[in-house]
């Protein structure tokens, strides 16, 4: 890995080039880890041995090497992400749209995990990327589902990291309060920079939402915007912390 | 945490102190200075900005306009990887009715099938309690468990807990016996059981005599047994019913049942208890009493087969397999955490019959 040569931290360059390998079953047993790495069995034992102990590389029922449970929590909000999963897999609803579950950081939307729908679309979303948060449907739910002084704290909080300041914070606030409403379900729609309209509706006490995303192509009666939106709120309110 | 303050069981420090780095800011909503995560980390400033600049370097986290940091892209790439690579069922949450050998054996199957398949397990005992049954699933629910796997108390009383967990679209499958408001149940072939010892009961006697039968606490299972034993008496006439006598799941109430038979001063060729901790409480009495009766039964414990190999007085029992039945609901809850739509259905396993001609290969559970 090109990163590696003047690093302190060889390890983790190397073990996140098993991670990689890994993920994309490209190499799945240490034989084939040493050989697609160039690196010795031994340092590869090293490696794995450690990555399994730190629970970031499991194994399968058939002894292949597989991410680990903690790498699924690295990004946080794991068992909310599955719950979502979980519910889809549920619903015909939403059957072959795009869903997205969004987090507001800051004053950025960014894409956690993401069901692909069998339609293109103009930028197709993925996990790890951040989206301006006024042209993030998601993003902006999440603000607007938060109390006043909570959604402004959610966004101040990155203001140094994200180099922004009062002004914009308020900005987004007043547009977050006032972006369009379904009527019937009080999901948020937004039609992005690409035309792809958004629909999100926030999942309660947390800092996401789920989004389905329609292709500008596609033309969506009334029936089916209330269907979808319908189907949405169905999963968002699935993913909530159960009651106590 | 793996590898936290007491230091990493491996030989790559690096790694623990990289994940602890991720956690921190996983499990933070916002960024972290680098005297942030020293402190929270109570780690070296300059280990600590090694990992970040590494981990900033994969992208794993991003360095703000502050200088402080927040989990970058690739850290979001590869917890959706790893989501997609892991089991379904990542955690199971089982609740069982008392440490007694039967339970314990099926906890010690799903501690080892759980290991196998890399999932977590919270097992927990209700000590006959119904309310800690139920304060143990909404523990689980709470917890965000993906499979619930219940040893119910009692068949009926967990219905309102376990539609919180359907609500909470969490599959429960039971165990052992069908449960009101399971999604699922693995069970022994109850009815099978009590048929199978009845058969062995009458054969011994040779179709005549006058029978004890004890039954168990209030689950379909025993009810399922004793059914199934008096299916196969109804066809011998010279057979009859003179007392009738219940039990737990215990020795000692097997002793209460036994004296409560030999009060009412019934004459008795042969007895059927619902399971085997009766019977064996039953036994101890009647050796006692110097009276030697043929006592039937369900389970397979270790101290049954010790005495049917003995010559008696217990002569069978119809036995269940703890392991078999724990690794089937797994198997089944799995089954229906990826296929929702599933729906109610119940797993019977076949019992086998442990008898004088069938204990030398017979490897009892517990």
């Amino acid at each position: 890995m090109g990163v590696e040569a003047n690093s302190r931290t060889p390890a983790v360059h190397r073990a996140l080039g098993i991670l990689d390998a890994v993920a994309l079953k490209q190499a799945t047993t240490p034989a084939a880890l040493a050989g697609r790495l160039s690196l010795p069995k031994s340092s590869i034992a090293d490696l794995t041995t450690a990555l399994e102990a730190e629970r970031l590389l499991g194994k399968d029922s058939q002894g292949q090497f597989r991410l680990g449970f903690r790498t699924a929590g690295i990004s946080g909000d794991n068992a909310l992400i599955a719950r979502v999963a979980r519910k889809l897999a549920q619903t015909s609803l939403l059957d072959g749209h795009t869903v997205s579950v969004v987090k507001a950081v800051g004053l950025v939307g960014m894409c956690v995990e993401v069901r692909m729908g069998q339609h293109p679309l103009p930028l197709t979303p993925r996990p790890g990327l951040s989206t301006p948060i006024l042209d993030s449907a998601g993003g902006l739910a999440v603000l607007r589902s938060l109390p006043a002084a909570a959604a402004r704290d959610s966004a101040a909080v990155y203001a140094g990291h994200q180099g922004f300041g009062g002004l914009e914070v308020d900005k987004v606030l007043e547009h977050a309060a006032t972006a369009k409403n379904h009527p019937a379900t009080g999901a948020l729609l937004l039609t992005d920079s690409h035309g792809v309209l958004q629909i999100a509706s926030p999942v309660r006490h947390s800092k996401l939402a789920v989004v389905v995303h329609l292709s500008p192509t596609r033309r969506v009666s009334d029936a089916e915007l209330e269907e979808l939106t319908g189907g949405l709120s169905e999963v968002s309110a699935a993913a909530e912390d159960p009651p106590g | 945490m793996v590898g936290g303050a007491a230091g990493p069981a491996h030989r790559v420090p690096a790694l623990a102190r990289a994940a602890q780095v991720l956690d921190a800011l996983g499990a933070c909503d916002a960024p972290m200075t680098l005297a942030q995560l020293t402190d929270r980390l109570g780690a070296p400033k300059a280990s600590i900005l090694g990992i970040c600049r590494a981990l900033t370097e994969e992208r794993l986290l991003i360095r703000g306009a502050d200088g402080s940091y927040a989990l970058g892209p690739r850290a979001f790439e590869l917890a959706s990887m790893a989501r997609a690579q892991l089991p379904v069922v990542r955690t199971v949450g089982f609740t069982y009715p008392e440490n007694q050998a039967f339970f314990l054996a099926e906890c010690v199957q799903l501690v080892s099938d759980a290991h196998l398949r890399g999932i977590a397990v919270d097992v927990r005992c209700a000590e006959r309690s119904i309310s800690a049954q139920i304060d143990h699933i909404e523990r689980f629910i709470a917890d965000g468990v993906d499979l619930i796997l219940v040893e119910a108390v009692t068949s009926h009383g967990l219905e309102t807990a376990l539609n919180r967990a359907e609500k909470a679209r969490i599959p429960v499958v039971a165990i052992g016996t069908a449960t009101s408001g399971a999604s699922s149940a693995v069970v022994t072939d109850n009815a099978k059981a009590g048929s199978l010892a009845a058969a062995l009961l009458a054969r011994t006697l040779g179709g005549i005599g006058s029978l004890a039968l004890i039954d168990g606490t209030a689950i379909t299972a025993n009810a399922d047994r004793m059914s199934g034993f008096l299916d196969v008496i109804a066809g011998y006439p010279g057979l009859t019913v003179s007392t009738r006598s219940r039990g737990a799941l215990d020795q000692e109430s097997g002793q209460e049942a036994a004296r409560e038979i030999l009060s009412s001063g019934a004459s008795i060729d042969g007895i059927f208890a619902v399971n085997d901790q009766i019977a064996l409480g039953v036994a101890k009495v009647l050796a006692g009493e110097g009276k030697a009766v043929p006592i039937v039964s369900v389970d397979g414990v270790r101290e049954t087969a010790a005495q049917i190999l003995a010559g008696g007085p217990i002569i069978g029992t119809a036995a269940q397999d703890p392991r078999q039945l724990m690794s089937s609901a797994l198997e089944i809850g799995i089954a229906l955490s990826s296929s929702p739509g599933l729906g109610q259905n119940t797993v019977f396993l076949p019992p086998r019959l442990i008898e004088s001609t069938t204990v030398k290969g017979y490897e009892p559970w517990g």
